[in-house]
């Protein structure tokens, strides 16, 4: 296999030391920003887009999925049924995109960014120096 | 926080008393239009009473502790079948009332705002696009 060599366009620390986050903005369908920049730890074990608390899910209500196609998600205690809306999201050095967010239907929730925002970008977690990179692929001379 | 535990308690109860019930002097037309009319929509008895009861309790108006999402979710419920001549299109649900039917979800948001600027809730949805989805969520976060 060929070598491949990136550089990495901006880095971000990770929360706490040693959580792998990017900074996210969220807006409604209807442009209502309900988040600025703002770092959010990554997990690849979530394999849906993002998660968010209940309270920050609650500004997105006004384009909610019904509760029968919404998502579940099978975890080792079980499925989780979600709550599941519509929005617009911005990743750094990348256009706006609509995605689909969860917030579990029980619980209070938490924010992270799941294996499925990943998919179009090239990232590095840095463990030595504790650090998020966006990449991009170099062109061989 | 102890509100979210009664609502888990009362969708148990709901369940068991859907199981055991028992109607007792209900007349013959009435059983076989209800059982007609489960069979043309495609659901089964007990899905075709939760449905029938949660549009019930939409037109309610005492029905407080009723949410925007409940009624919502049951008029989407109600008009399903109907829905799928729109597949591809997505519809737009305010205030139980089916608004309209859109290219994409972001003209629908903003159709909404048009004609529905009060609502708290609504539902957004692609038809025969944006279908339950089982996912996989595994360790690492799991702390709700």
């Amino acid at each position: 296999m060929a070598r491949r060599l990136f550089e990495s366009l901006e880095c971000w620390p990770n929360l706490d030391g040693n959580h792998p986050t990017l900074p996210v903005t969220l807006s409604a369908l209807d442009g209502q920003r309900v988040i600025d920049r703002q770092p959010m730890p990554i997990d690849t074990g979530f394999t849906g887009a993002m998660l968010l608390s209940r309270e920050t899910f609650s500004h997105l209500e006004r384009a909610e999925l019904p509760e029968s196609e919404s998502h579940i998600y099978r975890t080792l205690i079980g499925p989780i049924p979600m709550r599941t809306a519509h929005a617009l999201l911005k990743l750094p050095l990348a256009d706006e995109m609509e995605i689909l967010v969860d917030t579990p239907k029980y619980g209070v929730g938490k924010s992270l960014i799941g294996l499925r925002l990943l998919r179009g970008i090239e990232l590095l977690l840095d463990g030595q120096r504790s650090e998020t990179c966006l990449l991009k692929e170099r062109k061989q001379p | 926080m102890a509100g979210k535990v009664y609502a888990v308690r009362v969708a148990v109860v709901i369940k068991v008393i859907l199981v055991t019930l028992v109607i007792r002097g209900l007349d013959e037309k009435t059983k076989r239009s209800l059982r007609a009319e489960a069979i043309r929509r495609g659901l089964r008895l007990a899905q075709a009473v939760k449905e029938a009861f949660q549009l019930w309790r939409s037109y309610d108006q005492d029905a407080e502790t009723l949410s925007e999402r409940d009624v919502n979710n049951a008029a989407y419920n109600a008009l399903r079948q109907e829905l799928e001549k729109y597949a591809g299109k997505t519809i737009l649900i305010a205030g139980g009332r089916l608004l309209g039917t859109y290219d994409n979800p972001r003209s629908a948001a903003t159709d909404l705002s048009l004609k529905a600027p009060e609502a708290q809730h609504a539902i957004v949805t692609t038809i025969g696009k944006d279908v339950r989805e089982e996912l996989e969520w595994l360790g690492g976060s799991l702390n709700l």
